[in-house]
């Protein structure tokens, strides 16, 4: 069966119908938001291709094609095409449907503040384990760029992402075992925090949001040169 | 081996984080007694009431140092190497290169050194606790390299 084509089709063709929906119109975007997509996938795609190779993380036969490029089958390789557009345009839509949408600023300097050190502490802990040591040393880093820039754009994606995050859990719970015989993506625990919300490490939340979070950094970056969104 | 190199470079980055941030919160914060000399515009003695600092960031190094080397080597080690080498570049860009604690490399060319030496300028144009700028050091905007 090929379930996890079939999750990026799904994941990837609602929102992609409802760009074209005439009052928010979000395809006319589409040139800094696939842009945006393209240069965040590279790295994390190389990022992918090592953890695989060196047994992080593993994909099931059962559930794919059958078609891998440096490792990775296929499905993997349009997850970070889908899954990206399908949680950006949450994101937009939200903020054009609810303008006035963030947090105030000193709660959002303190909430980044406290994630920053609460993923130190974590990090500290587990140098030892590849996919905790990566995920939260970017997370950490992004989170000090953002306080650094005061790009603001932390004060909106806080709360888009608790939005976005119930899909995640949807999509990202069935790739690791939820309601499915085995699964599609499986994680060594060795290498993780071994902390699970129900079949997901709790380390792809912070991977998640790192993805997500440096997507929409680009886009804004990009918005002047577009002229867009 | 792989993952000791991994461990020390990311201590490496993210260093310049924990920099950036205790700079800002906490020398800039309720440790300003320590650091305030140092936005004074001339070095009165040989140290100065800032450098309590090197001893604050070297203990977490020197301790990983002794826990990474117990029953053979461990990634604790790594994590201290980390620290010592943002520590060393530390000194060599912001005492040396900056503020001229020794006089070498004065009359470097480098865009990046150059860059980060404007920038640190910018940050030194406040000399009160509040309000400042640039408060990174091996990372600043990039508008200072195209001065």
């Amino acid at each position: 069966m090929y379930l996890y084509l079939a999750i990026n089709i799904a994941s990837f063709t609602i929102p992609f119908l409802y760009s074209f929906q005439k009052k928010m119109n979000f395809i006319q975007h589409w040139k800094p938001v696939f842009l945006a997509i393209i240069m965040v996938a590279i790295p994390f795609l190389i990022w992918d291709v090592w953890f695989t190779k060196i047994g992080v993380w593993g994909f099931n036969q059962q559930y794919l094609l059958g078609f891998n490029f440096f490792y990775l089958p296929i499905e993997e390789i349009l997850f970070f095409l889908c899954i990206p557009y399908a949680s950006i345009f949450t994101h937009y839509a939200l903020l054009h449907f609810f303008p006035n949408l963030a947090l105030p600023k000193q709660v959002t300097k303190v909430i980044t503040v406290s994630l920053i050190l609460a993923s130190i502490l974590i990090l500290f802990f587990n140098f030892n384990k590849w996919y905790t040591l990566l995920d939260f040393a970017v997370f950490t880093m992004l989170l000090t760029y953002s306080l650094s820039s005061k790009n603001n754009l932390l004060s909106k994606f806080f709360i888009t992402f608790l939005v976005i995050l119930i899909p995640f859990f949807i999509v990202n719970g069935v790739l690791t075992g939820s309601f499915i015989e085995g699964e599609i993506v499986w994680y060594n625990n060795f290498e993780n925090l071994g902390v699970r919300l129900g079949t997901i490490p709790l380390e792809d939340v912070f991977y998640a949001f790192s993805m997500l979070y440096s997507v929409i950094i680009l886009i804004e970056k990009m918005k002047p040169r577009f002229k867009t969104i | 081996m792989i993952l000791f190199v991994t461990i020390t470079v990311i201590t490496f980055l993210l260093m310049e984080c924990v920099t950036w941030l205790t700079h800002k919160y906490v020398m800039h914060g309720f440790m300003w007694y320590f650091h305030e000399d140092h936005h004074q515009p001339r070095y009165q003695n040989t140290f100065e009431r800032n450098d309590v600092f090197f001893v604050i960031f070297a203990l977490p190094s020197i301790l990983l140092f002794f826990f990474g080397l117990q029953e053979g080597i461990n990634y604790k080690f790594f994590i201290g190497l980390g620290i010592l080498l943002y520590g060393i570049a530390y000194f060599l860009v912001h005492d040396v290169l900056i503020h001229q604690r020794f006089r070498w490399f004065k009359n470097t060319k480098n865009k990046y050194l150059t860059g980060l030496r404007k920038a640190h300028k910018v940050h030194h144009k406040h000399l009160g606790k509040e309000k400042g700028e640039c408060f990174g050091m091996l990372n600043v905007p990039l508008k200072y390299y195209n001065i």
